[in-house]
């Protein structure tokens, strides 16, 4: 699989349109996904992802196969786009982000699918993303310390403390 | 800390990080893991706590709604490649060699460049000097102004 899409990168890189298409329809799903859960917009996370496919398409000569996978590389390039959102004026600004995860709204009447993604979205910035990189992208802990730029006891750390805001939000919600 | 003690807490660390899933344990670890849970009563309930969350989270209904091959046909139509420095660069020297090896020009192209490069040299090693030791010495006298 690896070998596979390298090859397909290479081709890539060539100006090969075909297997452009297929690394596409490979990851476009994963990262619109991933930069929905971090950004809590629809509209948003389609930007990220097809900017993230952008860079795939223009510079696809700078992914290294011998140090990740194209998807971690590809998460990376989502993530930092997702932290320039989230830094942007009139977005939620890091300090917002950095509070603690809040008690449920009273909205959310019953634990389910809205429940769950509206407490996602009440995390700390780099819980969630520590988080739904573990959880919902199968990374493991040593990639999302690649995809974050920090170590695998910080991010270990994070999902800790990720984990256990959510034990507290799904206590009280219950 | 006793090697007991820290597996202990490193296994409830990976609990809390990671949840009651099996599979999302390290593989290094996970048999560690196993041996502790099956010795303590306080990880089991940790465990339980853990599923109950992991139940959870599963419930999560994000879904991608891009049309991948849409996507893909619209960026690569719409937009050029753009190769790194090093390799635009690197093409650019392949077609000036292929240019120099290959053209009727040969000739005229090495010969000019051999003189550049060799006036280039001879501008940067050689450092004109004068060397007054050997000349002769005059003095002038002006005569008639007294």
């Amino acid at each position: 699989m690896v070998s596979d899409e390298s090859a397909l990168v290479a081709r890539v890189c060539q100006g090969d349109r075909r297997a452009y298409a297929d690394l596409v329809a490979r990851h476009l799903p994963a990262v619109e996904v991933y930069a929905r859960r971090i950004l809590g917009d629809e509209y948003l996370a389609q930007d990220v992802a097809q900017d993230v496919m952008l860079v795939l398409w223009q510079r696809s000569d700078r992914f290294k196969p011998e140090k990740s996978r194209l998807t971690t590389w590809l998460h990376r390039i989502a993530h930092n786009r997702c932290i320039d959102l989230l830094r942007k004026p009139g977005h939620k600004t890091l300090e917002d982000a950095y509070e603690p995860a809040a008690q449920p709204s009273n909205t959310q009447e019953t634990p389910g699918a809205a429940s769950i993604d509206a407490a996602l979205c009440e995390l700390p910035e780099s819980q969630r993303t520590a988080l739904v990189l573990t959880y919902y992208q199968n990374f493991t802990n040593r990639e999302v310390a690649l995809i974050m730029s920090s170590s695998v006891r910080a991010v270990e750390s994070l999902l800790c403390r990720a984990r256990g805001n959510l034990k507290k939000y799904l206590e009280t919600d219950q | 800390m006793s090697p007991e003690r820290e597996s202990h807490r490193r296994a409830r660390t990976l609990l809390e990080a990671l949840g009651a899933e099996e599979s999302a344990w390290p593989d290094a670890e996970r048999q560690s893991i196993l041996s502790e849970l099956a010795e303590s009563d306080v990880l089991k309930v940790l465990r339980t706590q853990e599923q109950t969350l992991d139940e959870w989270l599963n419930q999560s209904s994000v879904t991608a709604s891009l049309d991948a091959q849409a996507v893909a046909l619209q960026i690569s139509q719409s937009h050029a490649q753009k190769p790194a420095l090093e390799v635009r660069l690197g093409t650019v020297l392949e077609r000036v060699a292929d240019l120099v090896a290959f053209g009727s020009w040969r000739s005229p192209v090495a010969a000019s460049v051999t003189l550049s490069v060799g006036v280039a040299l001879g501008t940067l090693v050689y450092v004109p000097s004068e060397d007054w030791s050997n000349a002769e010495q005059y003095s002038f006298t002006v005569i008639g102004e007294e």
